[in-house]
């Protein structure tokens, strides 16, 4: 039977959806690999804001932990010295040492989002309003030793500020 | 933990699937948000989450991927909007122009172009139904499970679609 609207649909099906971009695919590549986490961003008021301090408070205690458990091994000692001579003298050769640059290798690399917290409209001069958002992520890297796996975890707290055009109805 | 090999034929199959449903995917994503940025996140999240579920019931249909990026975008409505710099560049389009919803023709360019100017004039209700149904090959059925609303009342938007967009096109609106 035919449709009034059989002319009009044929001509739309005609129509191919433009493809996403390549950077889609490779987001959406990542996330199934695992190697960047999506968590779900939450935000928060001010009465949250305690909790954002004791899960730094908690990442500032595992870095500690990190250096003090690293300083007490001697062939980590072995490594930051190796290391901060070539920060330090970048054009000389390493002289020695068991553990080298070569004998890491990078496992995971990961970034968890602790808080997200929406601070309001600011002012620019712009056509469209400006809301400033700040992100508190830690940065997780880990690498294992290949002679012995042991492993090495190092966390980084960081903190990214931007400004988002706001929509407005 | 799945061996290189077991990967590999994960991969070739996610983007079998992505090669057939992204421009979909993309293009239903586009009715839920103004904001490409927005889009590409819901169909990011949609996907990898559908993705996920099909490795525990690798029967679930991939018509659920629709229904993925409905309630994603719910969800994400719901929160604060969470955007980064980025979107700046990608506000409207990089040189300020709505970004293009299909791919250009090289025939009939200028009729295309007055098909698509009449689909964003649609409501959005109207326009994602639509858009299921003759892009995503969805029955009034599956829509109507997708949007949580009666099959009849899919059938019926998309009419009164269609004859608002021939109104539109009639009346050189666009």
């Amino acid at each position: 039977m035919k449709d009034e609207f059989d002319e009009l649909t044929a001509e739309l099906a005609r129509m191919r959806p433009s493809r996403p971009c390549q950077r889609l695919k490779q987001r959406i590549a990542g996330s199934l690999d695992g190697e960047v986490r999506v968590v779900p961003v939450r935000f928060c008021g001010a009465d949250r804001s305690w909790r954002r301090w004791v899960v730094f408070a908690a990442a500032a205690a595992v870095v500690i932990l990190g250096v003090i458990i690293v300083g007490r091994q001697p062939k980590f000692e072995r490594l930051a010295g190796d290391l901060s001579d070539r920060v330090h003298e970048p054009g000389l050769a390493r002289d020695s040492g068991p553990v080298g640059e070569a004998d890491l290798d990078l496992v995971r690399n990961a970034n968890y989002l602790i808080e997200a917290e929406d601070e309001g409209f600011v002012e620019a001069p712009t056509p469209v309003p400006l809301r400033k958002v700040t992100w508190q992520y830690v940065s997780a890297t880990e690498f294992r030793d290949r002679r012995d796996n042991a492993i090495v975890q190092v966390f980084v707290p960081r903190e990214e500020t931007v400004l988002i055009p706001a929509v407005v109805h | 933990m799945k061996s290189r090999m077991e990967r590999t034929q994960d991969n070739g199959e996610w983007e079998e699937l992505w090669e057939e449903y992204g421009p979909k995917l993309l293009l239903f994503a586009r009715q839920q948000t103004e904001h490409e940025i927005e889009a590409e996140d819901i169909v990011q999240e949609a996907f990898v989450r559908y993705w996920r579920a099909r490795q525990k019931q690798p029967e679930l249909s991939p018509t659920l991927l629709f229904t993925m990026v409905k309630r994603v975008s719910i969800d994400n409505a719901r929160k604060t909007r969470s955007r980064c710099q980025r979107e700046i560049a990608c506000f409207d389009g990089e040189d300020g122009e709505p970004v293009v919803w299909f791919d250009d023709p090289v025939e009939e360019k200028e009729r295309q172009q007055q098909l698509e100017a009449a689909l964003r004039s649609l409501p959005a209700e109207q326009r994602e139904v639509l858009v299921l149904k003759i892009w995503g090959g969805l029955t009034f059925e599956q829509i109507g499970e997708t949007l949580s609303i009666s099959p009849n009342t899919a059938a019926s938007r998309y009419r009164y679609a269609l004859n608002q967009l021939r109104n539109v096109i009639t009346a050189g609106v666009v």
